[in-house]
């Protein structure tokens, strides 16, 4: 199965539980999704995710000045942001329990 | 080598006409700069083509499948421009213009058209006008209702319901109109000898054949 299909319906999930832990810029976000072992997540995906839950009211965004590089706009959680986290991680964690169990069946 | 700003062009470029590209794109730069500052691989060979880049942040950023959008985008696109070139020409405009001013006419047509087409179905051919006060009424009803439905076409139902009545009434017209002229039925050719006026509704159904 291609995961990057898997990861279409994850990825806002998964940049949310990113950012959860502490704020990122974009590319940090990138990097610490790949680090956490989504390897085929793409920049482009996440940068339009990213902007999308920013217009969706549920990131806050904060520019930090940078002597040596560009500088880097910061995206953090607010409170709308960390309550679409909480009920999507109930839905995800619902479904893949769901999923579990009924592979556990197919393979018994 | 393309550069981080060669880069983000050419995506603003993709994205040109899309109504939210500046915001989409507010912090694009830096993030290509930053990208560009961790590595010496080439942009083009870590993101791939500016393109393909840009077609994946709006699918991103609108929770779509990629392929899907370049598809009907296009399709919009055209469309779109299409109505722009023909917006450009005068005799487009004006036309359009005109035929909005002839719809409360059409709507009065419609109503008449259809209410004597529910009166043949009832009672039996006639002429294009109703013969007695039954008929009459139940026009002057169609028409209400026609001219209402018009003044109100908004909304998906109201819209989709005066879609049909349209294309009833200028189908039940077309037959009229059409069967008028060369229908070989008697009746017909009754009713047209006995006035100048064409029948409306020449060729009845069996079931609402005329009693004679």
């Amino acid at each position: 199965m291609d995961s990057s299909q898997l990861l279409k319906g994850v990825l806002d999930l998964a940049v949310l539980a990113v950012l959860d832990e502490r704020d990122g810029y974009g590319y940090d976000v990138l990097r610490r999704l790949r680090e956490a072992g989504l390897d085929d997540v793409g920049d482009a995906s996440v940068y339009g995710t990213l902007r999308r839950l920013y217009k969706a009211g549920a990131l806050t965004s904060y520019v930090v000045a940078s002597d040596e590089g560009p500088h880097r706009k910061y995206y953090g959680l607010n409170d709308a942001g960390r309550a679409m986290y909480a009920s999507s991680a109930k839905t995800w964690t619902s479904f893949a329990a769901t999923m579990a169990s009924l592979l556990k069946e197919g393979q018994a | 080598m393309t550069t981080p700003d060669q880069y983000a062009q050419a995506v603003r470029e993709a994205l040109a006409g899309h109504p939210e590209r500046e915001e989409l794109l507010e912090d694009l730069d830096d993030h290509l700069a930053e990208i560009a500052a961790e590595s010496d691989v080439p942009l083009e060979q870590r993101l791939g083509p500016p393109e393909t880049y840009a077609e994946e942040l709006l699918a991103a950023y609108e929770e779509r499948s990629p392929r899907a959008r370049g598809r009907r985008s296009r399709l919009r696109e055209s469309a779109g421009a299409w109505r722009a070139r023909l917006l450009e020409q005068e005799v487009y405009r004006s036309l359009t213009g005109f035929l909005a001013e002839l719809r409360p006419g059409w709507w009065v047509l419609r109503g008449y058209v259809l209410g004597l087409f529910v009166l043949t179905m009832l009672t039996g051919p006639r002429l294009l006008v109703p013969d007695d006060l039954f008929g009459w009424a139940l026009v002057a009803v169609a028409v209400w209702a026609s001219v209402w439905m018009g003044r109100r076409a908004r909304g998906v139902l109201v819209v989709t319901v005066a879609t049909a009545l349209n294309l009833a009434g200028v189908l039940v017209l077309a037959v009229a109109v059409m069967g008028a002229e060369y229908s070989p039925d008697p009746d017909v050719a009754y009713a047209t000898a006995r006035a100048p006026v064409p029948a409306l509704c020449p060729a009845p159904s069996p079931s609402a054949s005329p009693t004679r």
